[in-house]
C-alpha cells in the first residue's frame, strides 16, 4: 500500500539548509548514566515480526528505505536517537552534546567502555571514519544530504579519544536530530574495504553475518533470502536497564518477510508472528475478537505522519532545472492553470470534499480530518488555528461565483471564459485507498458541477510524471515525515524543493506567499530559541491551510498489534513504530 | 441404447442451446441495462456502505402474508463490526416499471423507468452495496455492457487482421508466411501485461474513460488477433492441397477468388469457434488490467476493479457479496465456451446437429 511512501520517505528527511545565525543551544542528556528507564525483567525467548520487504542491505550507510533502515537500526548504533515516544533526541553513544554560540559546531562526548559486537573497543576514530565515508562523495550515501549545505560538507574532528567536533558550515537548529540517521560503523572491519574502494560492496546481502559488526542491541544471526532475517542478541550491547541487567531481554528478533499484508494479517492471527504494524483500519474489525480474548492488543496511536492529500499543478511553462521556457509547450493547458492558481477555485475544492466521507468509508472511521500542513500526531509543531475548510457545497459554490465561475443548469461549472471546467486526476494504480478516495472525490466535485477524470498510473510512472515530466492536471498522493522538526519539511515548503510538488524547483518563488513562506522557513533555521521557531513555523502552517497549495484530506491512523504479554512496547508515529527501543522489549 | 457418438451429439446440441441462452440472456443485460437495474451504477449512498444483500420477505411484523415481496429500509448500527438491522415499522414492496434515475436508453432516448425498485429511503441491493454505498447488482449488469463491448469489439479487430494475416501466409508461404510467423510467435511471446502497463502509460493522462476504454480495446484486440492468425494459416495450409482449391487454381482462378470463394467459406467454422473461444480471454484481459487498477477508470463499472475491492481475507470474510463479479465473469466465460463447443460441430461436415 505504500509501495509510492517508501522511495519518498527518504526525500523527506533530507534537508536544504542555508543559514547564518549567532545563538546559544545547550543539552544535557542524561550524563552518561547507561541506564535504560525499562524495568527489570527476564531475557529470554524470541520475538518475530513481518515485514512488507526484506532488507537489501545490512549496510545502514547506503539504505535508502524504510525496511532496510529498520533492520539496520536493529544492528548499528548511533550518537543521538530521537525518542519516537517523546519526539525528543536522546544520547545513546554520545552521552552528552553541545552547541557552540554560533550555532555551528557541536561538541559530542562519547561514551566509553562500549564495545563492538565482536569485542573491539569504541572510540572517537570510529565517528570520524563513518563520517569520512558518509562524506565521500563516491560513496553517495543517502543519509549524506542533510551534512552537506550547498556542497560543503560537515567536518568531523577527534578532540580526544571520546569526544568529537562536528563543525557545519553554516548555523543548524536542529542538527543533534540528524544524528539520529546515522550508524556508527566499525573503522577497524571497514577500514580497509572502504581503502580498497570496495564499500558499497562491503555488507551486502550474502556477507557471512559474523563479520557485520555494530554496536545496536542485536547482531545479524542469519538472513534466508526471501523470507526471513534472523537477529540474535549482542552480548556487548553497552545498555544494561535500573537492575544493571544488560540489555537486551529478547535472545533473539526475527524479521519474516510477508509482502502480502493478507499474509501478515493471517500469520499474526494464527500466532506465528507477534507484531502487526501497521494494521490496516479493516483489519481492525478482525484483530477486535482477539482482543476481547485478552490474546493481543490494538493500539490505535491516532493521526499517523502519513497525510493523504491531493494537488493541483501550478506549474507553467517552466521546465525545472534547465530553467529555459519551452517555446509553445505549456505543461499545463493555460486555461485550467488559471484556475488551479486562483486560490478561491482551491479553497472551493478544499470546501467541496467530504472529509468525514473519506474517514468513515476509506478508513473505517480510523483517521482524522486535516486542513493544514501538519498532522495533529506531531505534538511539538502542530497549529490547531490553521483555516479550516469543513464540508460546505454552498461556501465552495459562492467561492467559485465570485472567482467568475458560472453554472449551466445540467451542464455544471464554466470558467469566466465560457470553458466547462474538467480535469484529470492521477493516483497509484493498485491501491484500493487511492481508488476509493478518488472515486468519492469524483462525487464531491461532481455536485459542484466539476467532472473529474481519473487516471491510474504504476507506481514509478507516477512518480516520474510528477517529480520530472510534470504534464498532469492534479494528483492524489500521501506524504510522509521521517522526522518531526520543521526543517525536514524544507523539501516539500521550500520552493527550490524537490517536492515542492504543485511547482516543484523553482529558481525564485512564483507567489508571494511561497516568498514569505521561503522566508519564514529560513528564520525558523536560524533560530536556536524553541518557541520563536514554533511562532515561525505556526505562521507557515497557516499561510499554507489559507492557500491550500496541497488540498489536505485525511491523517490515518496509526495502529500497532501486538501479543498482550509484550512488555515495554512503546509504538509511535515516527517509524519503526514498534522496534525503536527494540532492547527494552521483553515477554512478560 | 446410446452409442457414444449420439450421446457427444447430443451434449453438443445442449451445449449450443445453453450457451446460446445464457448470450441472450447476457446481451439483453448489456443493451437494457439502465432498465434492467434499480440504480445508477455511480450512485454512491454513503450511508449504506457495504450494506448485505437486501432480505425479501413475504410476512410483515404482524404475521400478515404479501403476495408481493417486500424490503425494510437498511439502518447501519455499529460502525466498527459492519453491522446493519432492518428498520421494521414500514414496509417496502418491491414495485415493477417503477420511475427512477433518468437514463438516456441506448444513449439516445431520456427515460426514467426502471424494471424494479422500491420506494424511497430503503434501498433494494439484490447483490448488497459496495465500500461506496454503490449498488453491486446495478454495477455488475453495467459491466456486462462493458466486457461484452470491450471484447466484441477487439473481435471485430482482431479477426479482419487474423483472417487477412493467417490466409495470406497460409496460401502463399514462402519469406512472407516466415516472417508473418515470427511476428506471431513474437506477440504470443511477449509478457502482454508489462507492454500493455507500458502502452497505458505511453498514452497521455488526459482521457476521458470513454478514450480509455477505447485504447484499451485495441491493446487487447491486438494481442488476441495473432493465436487466431496461427490457426487460420494452419487451416488453409491444409486447404490449399486439398482437391476443390487445386481444381479451382487449374481452372484459372486468380489467388483472390480462390481465397474468397473456395477457402474463406471453409474457415466460417473455425473463425466463428475461434471467436467465441477468444471471447473469455478478452475479457478476462480487460478484467485483469482493471484489477491491477490499469484498465477502465472509476466509475465506470468494471467487474474487474469491483473485485479489486476485495482484495483482503477481511473484506472477503465479511463482505462476500462484493465477489459477485467473479460469478459473472464465470457465467459469461461459460457462456462462451458451451458456444464454442457447440459451434465445433459446424466444423465437422457428417455432424447432425443443423
Amino acid at each position: 500500500m505504500l509501495s509510492v511512501l517508501r522511495p519518498l520517505l527518504g526525500c523527506f528527511c533530507l534537508l536544504i539548509v542555508v543559514i547564518a545565525n549567532s545563538n546559544c543551544d545547550r543539552r544535557k542528556s542524561d550524563g552518561g548514566r547507561s541506564t535504560s528507564t525499562a524495568q527489570q525483567h527476564s531475557s529470554g525467548n524470541q520475538l518475530v515480526i513481518s515485514k512488507s520487504a526484506g532488507p537489501r542491505t545490512f549496510n545502514r550507510l547506503i539504505s535508502a528505505d524504510e525496511q532496510t533502515n529498520s533492520i539496520a537500526d536493529c544492528l548499528m548504533g548511533r550518537l543521538i536517537r530521537i525518542n519516537r515516544q517523546t519526539q525528543q533526541p536522546e544520547g545513546e553513544l554520545a552521552t552528552a552534546w553541545q552547541t557552540s554560540s554560533d550555532g555551528k559546531t557541536l561538541i559530542c562526548e562519547l561514551r566509553r567502555d562500549v564495545k563492538f559486537s565482536d569485542g573491539h573497543p569504541f572510540t572517537a576514530d570510529d565517528v570520524v571514519f563513518t563520517f569520512q565515508v558518509l562524506n565521500d562523495s563516491s560513496i553517495g550515501s543517502p543519509s549524506s544530504d542533510p551534512f552537506d549545505f550547498d556542497g560543503q560538507r560537515t567536518k568531523v574532528e577527534k578532540l580526544d579519544s571520546h569526544k568529537v567536533r562536528f563543525v557545519f558550515p553554516a548555523p543548524y537548529a536542529a542538527a543533534e536530530r540528524l544524528l539520529d540517521g546515522i550508524p556508527i560503523l566499525p573503522k577497524h572491519i571497514l577500514e580497509p574495504v572502504y581503502l580498497e574502494g570496495k564499500f558499497e560492496q562491503a555488507w551486502t546481502l550474502s556477507t557471512p553475518p559474523e563479520t557485520i559488526v555494530g554496536l545496536g542491541p542485536f547482531k545479524l544471526k542469519e538472513y534466508v533470502a526471501g523470507q526471513r532475517v534472523i537477529l540474535s542478541r549482542n552480548e556487548h550491547y553497552w545498555k544494561t536497564d535500573k537492575a544493571g541487567k544488560r540489555l537486551p531481554y529478547l535472545d533473539e528478533l526475527i524479521i519474516s518477510i510477508d509482502p502480502d499484508r493478507n499474509t501478515q494479517l493471517l500469520k499474526f492471527q494464527q500466532g506465528e508472528t507477534d507484531l502487526l504494524s501497521p494494521v490496516n483500519a479493516d483489519d481492525v474489525p478482525a484483530l477486535a475478537a482477539m482482543e476481547q480474548q485478552g490474546k493481543i492488543k490494538i493500539t490505535d496511536l491516532g493521526p499517523s505522519m502519513i497525510r493523504e492529500i491531493f494537488w493541483f499543478n501550478l506549474n507553467g511553462s517552466i521546465k525545472p532545472k534547465s530553467g529555459q521556457p519551452k517555446s509553445g509547450h505549456t505543461l499545463v493547458d493555460p486555461v485550467k492553470l488559471r484556475w488551479f492558481k486562483d486560490v478561491r477555485f482551491r479553497q472551493a475544492v478544499s470546501y467541496a470534499i467530504d472529509r468525514e466521507a473519506i474517514v468513515r468509508l476509506v478508513f473505517s472511521g480510523k483517521a482524522s480530518p486535516q486542513w493544514g500542513f501538519l498532522s495533529p500526531g506531531d505534538r511539538l509543531w502542530f497549529n490547531p488555528e490553521v483555516k479550516k475548510y469543513p464540508y460546505n457545497l454552498d461556501r465552495a459554490k459562492s467561492l467559485l461565483v465570485e472567482a467568475g465561475f458560472h453554472y449551466q443548469i445540467d451542464k455544471g461549472l464554466f470558467d469566466p471564459q465560457g470553458q466547462p471546467v474538467t480535469f484529470t486526476m492521477i493516483t497509484n494504480a493498485g491501491n484500493t485507498i487511492r481508488q476509493k478516495m478518488s472515486a468519492l472525490i469524483q462525487a464531491d466535485l461532481a455536485r459542484l458541477g466539476i467532472k473529474v477524470n481519473l487516471a491510474t498510473l504504476e507506481s514509478r510512472a507516477l512518480l516520474s510524471t510528477i517529480n520530472e515530466s510534470l504534464n498532469y492536471e492534479a494528483c492524489l498522493l500521501a506524504i510522509v515525515s521521517g522526522d518531526t522538526d520543521p526543517t525536514s519539511h524544507v523539501n516539500i515548503l521550500s520552493s527550490r524543493g524537490i517536492t515542492h510538488w504543485w511547482h516543484p524547483q523553482q529558481t525564485r518563488p512564483a507567489t508571494d506567499w511561497e516568498a514569505r513562506i521561503d522566508d519564514l522557513m529560513k528564520r525558523q533555521m536560524n533560530t536556536l530559541n524553541p518557541t520563536e521557531r514554533k511562532r515561525l513555523f505556526d505562521e507557515v502552517q497557516a499561510i499554507f491551510a489559507e492557500q491550500q497549495p496541497f488540498v489536505f484530506l485525511v491523517s490515518r491512523h496509526l495502529i500497532v498489534a501486538s501479543r498482550a504479554d509484550i512488555g515495554n512496547l512503546k509504538p509511535a508515529l515516527l517509524p519503526d513504530f514498534v522496534l525503536w527501543n527494540c532492547e527494552e522489549l521483553y515477554w512478560r | 441404447m446410446m452409442t457414444g457418438k449420439t450421446f457427444a451429439n447430443l451434449s453438443r446440441r445442449w451445449s449450443l442451446f445453453w450457451g446460446l441462452l445464457l448470450l441472450f440472456v447476457l446481451l439483453v443485460c448489456a443493451v437494457f441495462s439502465d432498465f434492467m437495474t434499480p440504480y445508477d451504477p455511480t450512485t454512491q449512498n454513503r450511508e449504506l456502505y457495504l450494506a448485505p444483500p437486501s432480505s425479501l420477505h413475504f410476512t410483515d411484523t404482524e404475521g400478515f402474508r404479501h403476495w408481493v415481496p417486500f424490503v425494510y429500509a437498511l439502518q447501519l448500527v455499529d460502525r466498527e463490526r459492519m453491522l446493519y438491522v432492518e428498520e421494521r415499522s414500514v414496509i417496502y414492496p418491491i414495485r415493477f416499471l417503477v420511475p427512477g434515475e433518468p437514463y438516456r436508453l441506448f444513449g439516445l432516448f431520456p427515460c426514467r423507468t426502471h424494471l424494479f425498485g422500491v420506494d424511497g429511503p430503503a434501498r433494494i441491493f439484490i447483490l448488497g452495496s459496495d465500500g461506496l454505498g454503490r449498488d453491486v447488482f446495478s454495477r455488475i449488469v453495467h459491466g456486462a455492457r462493458l466486457s461484452l463491448a470491450v471484447a466484441g469489439v477487439a473481435l471485430l479487430i482482431a479477426i479482419p487482421l487474423a483472417l487477412v494475416v493467417g490466409s495470406v501466409s497460409g496460401y502463399y508461404g514462402g519469406p512472407f508466411d516466415f516472417t508473418c510467423m515470427r511476428v506471431i510467435e513474437l506477440f504470443l511471446a511477449l509478457p502482454a501485461l508489462y507492454l500493455i502497463i507500458a502502452l497505458r502509460s505511453a498514452l497521455p493522462l488526459s482521457l476521458a474513460p470513454e478514450q480509455v476504454l477505447f485504447a484499451m480495446v485495441i491493446v487487447i484486440a491486438l494481442f488476441g488477433w495473432a493465436s487466431m492468425a496461427r490457426i487460420v494459416r494452419g487451416a488453409v495450409l491444409s486447404l490449399r492441397e486439398r482437391e476443390f482449391i487445386l481444381a479451382a487454381i487449374a481452372l484459372g482462378a486468380s489467388d483472390p477468388r480462390v481465397i474468397f470463394r473456395h477457402i474463406w467459406p471453409n474457415l466460417t467454422a473455425i473463425i466463428l469457434t475461434q471467436a467465441a473461444l477468444s471471447v473469455p480471454g478478452f475479457i478476462l484481459a480487460e478484467v485483469t488490467l482493471s484489477y491491477l487498477g490499469l484498465g477502465v477508470p472509476e466509475p465506470l463499472p468494471s467487474w474487474g476493479s469491483m473485485l479489486a475491492s476485495v482484495g483482503s481475507v477481511q473484506q472477503l470474510g465479511s463482505f462476500w457479496w462484493n465477489l459477485a463479479p467473479g460469478a459473472a465473469i464465470f457465467i459469461t466465460s461459460l457462456a462462451f465456451y458451451l458456444l464454442a463447443e457447440g459451434l465445433s460441430d459446424l466444423a465437422d461436415p457428417h455432424s447432425q446437429i443443423l
